[in-house]
């Protein structure tokens, strides 16, 4: 899941995006109006959190040309603007969610995760396939019957993979929800991650699909537990 | 609110009521001065109409003297039977009430029978006499005015001595005088009494109008609140009370702008410690959900910066509160500004801000008047923000001088500078210029701003000829 940050404040920004990343998250973090608007046009982006007061043009001004030039991408504004009529202004400017600040981080991070699932077109909070189940809120994974402890960039890969439901996802677009663009990951990390998917669920789980991408095999994961040894 | 205590009531009653002193300021000498027109009129009526029956009195002693005494003479010499026996004449003895003509008769006059003569020869033998009169002597046989009481009965008398050594005497009764004294002095008084109380009510009545347009203005001034202090209109307030009520405009008027000036504060205060304050929970909940000792150290480490800007922060909008406040209350004292730099520049040693940075003072012995905690905030924030904005390595120049202008302090440093465009920007509150990548309240300038107001200085930002970075130029009148 990649998110796209923006916020002016250096502190706030720089707290906020430890938070989403310690979730599982992929964040972006821009510091103004004018580049968050172009980052919204180029798509690739999964959520926006969004701050209203920004230099160069505010962040309603950036929710307003975004929507006309016809982005989907879900905005959560963040903002000191918090009155219920400056509410009303940027729910119906096009954000999809609006929290005021001072903000409660438990409850960002679930409306975060409750964005991405609507637009997932999914309703449960958790999600499954076979005897694979993965909860975003806990960052948590149960493989028949287990719960598997993933590292955050592992968990991320797993997730990505299950929003597709069995569909395949490319290498590139695998790598842009995955990895910031300031952050500094060598050609071959995604092969890094999905071989150790592999080795901790099962080789057969993520199928390669060559010049497609990755998918999950909806048969292997509805397979019980290969018995591996003597009853 | 509270019981009135008496004390209270007290002093209440010892408090003037501008309509109580006009009413019986008024009314008490009218009253007085109208009984003393009453009481002198019938005086001067008890004196007049003395003067001028005293005067008709000697006129009929004398009338009748010249009528009768020759006749009398016969009398002496006439026969035996009327001889020792006086002379008795009728008088018209008609009744009449009223006043005026009501009295007056086409045969006589209602009060003729006040009125008695008498005639006795030499020895005082009575030889005529009016039966208005009684039969004893009217009075002793002296000339000139008298009073008697015959029978209970108050008299004046005249008597006359003729050269025939007759003497005529008339009188009068008293009480005659003392009614037409009374008439007089009560004709003077009944106007007056009935016009009392009419002038009682006028007033009254101008009194109450005058007062009650005291009452609305204080009416208007009670309907007044902090949420409106409209102007109260001139048109409906009395003349003599334009200048208090223009006054009481002119207060409202600057208590308006200072609410709206404090609510706006209030308003952007509480909306810049938001940011900030969302900042420390995202810190505080990251120290708490960090999954190893790294994380939790990294996210510490901010929330510990976060509330060191939180502090600066707060203290900023106290000292920019203090300074306002100051302003109020203003008690300017001769100042050492060269010892208030001196302050700093061992106190900014020890900051981070400040670390590897040079801080050169060049100080001519300057003082100016004004408030020692408005000065300082003034000093500390200019040389706060050079040290800020001026990197690693860089300089701040701080120096003081005497000019023709006053007292000049300018504050150098080798930072970015200000752009041109926005040298008046910076003044303004919570102003922070972006994409200098330097956190601070952005109410330092404000705070200069404000204290250079106070004491009637200048400031001006230009680029530092020498360094670079951005120049401060602060005039302030010498001490």
């Amino acid at each position: 899941m990649r998110i796209l940050l923006i916020e002016d404040d250096a502190s706030l920004g720089e707290g906020l995006r430890t938070a989403l990343r310690r979730a599982a998250l992929t964040v972006d973090w821009l510091r103004d109006g004018t580049s968050a608007l172009a980052a919204l046009r180029d798509g690739g982006v999964d959520l926006a959190v969004l701050d209203l007061g920004l230099p160069q043009m505010d962040g309603m001004e950036v929710i307003r040309q975004a929507r006309r030039a016809g982005v989907t991408t879900p905005i959560l504004v963040l903002s000191a603007r918090e009155r219920p009529a400056d509410r009303t202004l940027g729910l119906d400017a096009g954000a999809d969610d609006y929290l005021g600040k001072p903000f409660d981080t438990t409850e960002l991070l679930a409306r975060v995760r409750a964005l991405v699932r609507r637009t997932g077109g999914r309703a449960q909070p958790t999600l499954r396939m076979g005897a694979l189940e993965l909860d975003p809120s806990r960052l948590e994974v149960i493989w028949r019957g287990r719960p598997l402890d993933l590292p955050r960039r592992e968990f991320a890969l797993l997730r990505l993979l299950m929003e597709q439901r069995g569909r395949p996802i490319s290498r590139e677009s695998a790598q842009q929800r995955l990895y910031g663009w300031d952050e500094d990951v060598s050609s071959n990390a995604l092969d890094v991650h999905i071989h150790a998917l592999r080795k901790k669920l099962d080789p057969a789980l993520i199928r390669t699909l060559r010049g497609v991408g990755y998918a999950l095999d909806e048969r292997v994961a509805s397979e019980a537990e290969p018995q591996d040894g003597p009853a | 609110m509270t019981a009135s205590t008496p004390a209270d009531d007290d002093a209440a009653s010892r408090r003037i009521s501008i309509r109580r002193v006009l009413l019986v300021g008024l009314l008490v000498p009218t009253a007085l001065l109208l009984l003393m027109a009453a009481a002198f009129s019938y005086h001067s009526g008890l004196q007049e109409a003395g003067e001028l029956f005293d005067a008709k009195l000697a006129h009929s002693s004398r009338v009748l003297m010249s009528l009768v005494d020759e006749s009398l003479a016969h009398l002496d010499d006439a026969p035996g039977e009327t001889r020792g026996q006086p002379l008795v004449i009728r008088v018209w003895q008609g009744r009449a009430t009223g006043v005026g003509p009501a009295l007056a008769h086409t045969e006589g006059h209602a009060y003729e029978t006040k009125l008695a003569f008498q005639v006795r020869d030499p020895t005082g033998r009575l030889l005529l006499r009016s039966d208005s009169g009684p039969d004893e002597p009217l009075a002793s046989l002296t000339p000139g005015f008298a009073d008697r009481v015959i029978a209970g009965q108050h008299w004046r008398t005249f008597t006359l001595k003729a050269p025939s050594g007759r003497w005529y005497q008339s009188g009068e009764l008293s009480a005659i005088r003392k009614e037409i004294a009374e008439g007089i002095a009560l004709g003077t008084l009944l106007p007056l009494l009935v016009v009392l109380p009419l002038l009682a009510l006028l007033t009254w009545l101008v009194v109450r109008w005058a007062s009650g347009n005291l009452e609305r203005v204080s009416d208007a001034v009670t309907r007044r609140a902090p949420e409106h202090l409209e102007p109260i209109r001139l048109d409906r307030v009395p003349r003599e009370m334009q200048g208090l009520v223009q006054a009481l405009n002119d207060l409202l008027e600057r208590l308006h702008r200072e609410l709206a000036r404090q609510r706006r504060f209030t308003a952007d205060a509480a909306h810049e410690l938001r940011t900030p304050i969302a900042a420390l929970r995202v810190h505080a909940y990251n120290v708490r959900h960090a999954a190893n000792d790294d994380e939790r150290t990294q996210s510490q480490d901010l929330l510990d910066a976060g509330i060191q800007r939180m502090e600066l922060l707060v203290a900023q909008l106290l000292a920019l509160s203090r300074i306002e406040n100051a302003g109020a209350t203003r008690t300017h004292a001769p100042v050492d500004l060269v010892a208030l730099v001196h302050q700093h520049e061992r106190d900014f040693a020890a900051l981070d801000i400040a670390a590897g940075k040079r801080l050169r003072l060049e100080l001519a012995p300057v003082a100016v008047s004004g408030d020692a905690s408005a000065l300082d905030a003034l000093v500390r924030n200019l040389i706060d923000n050079a040290l800020r904005y001026t990197p690693v390595d860089g300089d701040v120049l701080v120096r003081t001088a005497h000019e023709p202008a006053g007292v000049v302090l300018t504050v150098e440093d080798s930072g970015p500078g200000i752009p041109e465009a926005a040298r008046e920007r910076v003044f303004e509150r919570f102003h922070r210029e972006l994409g200098t990548g330097v956190e601070g309240s952005g109410l330092g300038l404000a705070i200069v701003a404000e204290a250079l107001q106070q004491h009637g200085g200048r400031i001006a930002l230009d680029a530092s000829p020498t360094l670079g970075g951005l120049r401060a130029t602060v005039t302030l009148p010498a001490a």
